[in-house]
């Protein structure tokens, strides 16, 4: 084998191994600057609530593919709604879905992300585990589970650790989106219906 | 005769335990009994509304959170030669001896358990039941189960209840003064406890409540939450994405 064969072999060898970190540590970064900015956004003195809102919608739309984790949350059914439903469905859960991470993310507003490590869970299938360091001492385990789509990054799903029980915000939705659905034959005013007023509850109790 | 029933119902629950299991496909909850359950949550829901939460909060009113801590603290106590005899069924050796530190400490210094001085020298409670014990030997849960007035639970569990009991030293006392005090003392102790937990999770239920769909979220919390339990509230770092289901399985 010629020199410049071996050198090109060698180097497709260390590619294949090397590409996989550097991929993580790219996942990694991108949690890590993206999910600083979002909890940063919650923490700024200088915005009204209505602005420190919008601000925060913001990040999350750059950071999520709303529409796609909306599909996930009603499985089968987002083929089966008309397209009017899907529209009007995809509305509410945006609104919900925002309120609900603002709500759960407020916690943190302005506390430090720190990412430990990331899991391939295949080439586009990332989840990296975060610590949010919080100053009262109480740090919590946040894992992200990203996917590589159309070349970009997006977070899909985000998880809380609560005493060893890891509870994804997404899968529990989607838990319960399929159960009213299957419950209601499948009746999308139904479940917007539902989402609508659990929106509401969201900003009422944030109001008070 | 009580033997019998017993054996009956091991048998029965035993073999719902075997059966559960294989029908769920990976990543859910078996729950082929789902029109009882709902049933039974139903149930429960109303005996909640309508007497459970009403007499928690007027207890929580008539008592100071001192005198509720007390009470925590003294049935947390009396439960603690139950967790013992699971910690050592499950092999877990630096458990039980600090459970057994724990009972002489708090049932002494602490008297009787009102207090619990071992939390403050470092040794935290945990707990221990037969379910958690079962499912470290190997026996799976079986199908999720919803008990009326004893709320979530599964074959294992619901016949590791009955043992947990058996593991309960006042079940075998008898107090010379008065042959029902032990009685006494063990649904005292239970009937305030449980205000005190319905007063501790109100947030939690209210929040439940108002889910799209609170039987299917209580089923969930309470699977994973004892799956966390007999894991010892460590996250298995090899198997937890296993279940994971696919992201763009209907993306268009």
């Amino acid at each position: 084998m010629k020199i410049r064969d071996k050198t090109t072999l060698l180097l497709a060898s260390a590619a294949v191994f090397i590409l996989p970190s550097f991929a993580d540590a790219a996942t990694e970064e991108y949690v890590q600057i993206n999910a600083s900015e979002v909890l940063s956004s919650l923490n700024d003195p200088s915005l009204s609530g209505e602005d420190r809102t919008k601000k925060f919608n913001a990040y999350m739309d750059e950071f999520t593919d709303m529409n796609a984790v909306a599909n996930f949350a009603i499985g089968k059914y987002s083929r089966r709604f008309s397209e009017d439903e899907m529209a009007r469905y995809r509305v509410a859960f945006r609104t919900y879905a925002l309120s609900v991470y603002e709500n759960e993310l407020d916690a943190y507003r302005g506390e430090a992300v720190v990412v430990k490590n990331s899991v391939d869970r295949s080439a586009n299938d990332s989840i990296v585990n975060t610590v949010i360091k919080r100053a009262d001492g109480q740090d919590m385990d946040v894992r992200w589970r990203v996917l590589t789509r159309k070349g970009e990054y997006q977070v899909v799903d985000v998880a809380l650790n609560l005493d060893g029980n890891l509870i994804w915000l997404g899968i529990e939705q989607r838990a319960q989106f399929l159960s009213l659905l299957d419950r209601t034959n499948g009746d999308a005013n139904a479940l917007i219906d539902k989402i609508n007023s659990m929106t509401k509850k969201l900003e009422d109790s944030r109001a008070n | 005769m009580r033997t019998t029933l017993l054996s009956s119902f091991a048998a029965i629950t035993l073999a719902a335990c075997a059966s559960g299991q294989a029908e769920a496909p990976k990543g859910t909850i078996a729950d082929p009994y789902q029109d009882f359950n709902r049933s039974a949550f139903a149930f429960n829901q109303g005996l909640d509304k309508y007497a459970i939460e009403p007499v928690a909060k007027t207890y929580g009113a008539v008592t100071p959170s001192f005198l509720r801590d007390r009470v925590g603290d003294f049935s947390r106590n009396l439960g603690e030669p139950v967790t013992f005899v699971n910690s050592a069924l499950q092999g877990e050796g630096t458990r039980a001896s600090d459970t057994v530190f724990r009972f002489i400490m708090n049932s002494t210094i602490g008297l009787l358990g009102i207090w619990d001085p071992a939390e403050k020298v470092g040794v935290p409670a945990h707990k221990e039941d037969f379910g958690q014990t079962l499912a470290v030997w190997g026996v799976p849960s079986g199908p999720y189960l919803v008990l009326p007035f004893l709320g979530p639970s599964n074959p294992r569990d619901a016949l590791a209840r009955v043992v947990d009991q058996a593991f309960q030293p006042l079940t075998w006392t008898e107090f010379e003064s008065d042959d029902d005090l032990d009685t006494y003392i063990m649904v005292g102790s239970a009937v305030l406890s449980g205000l005190n937990t319905r007063l501790a999770l109100d947030e939690q239920i209210k929040t439940l409540n108002s889910q799209p769909e609170p039987y299917v979220a209580l089923r969930r919390i309470y699977t994973s939450q004892r799956d966390s339990a007999i894991r010892n509230g460590e996250v298995d770092e090899e198997t937890v994405y296993d279940d994971l289901p696919d992201f763009d399985e209907f993306e268009e």
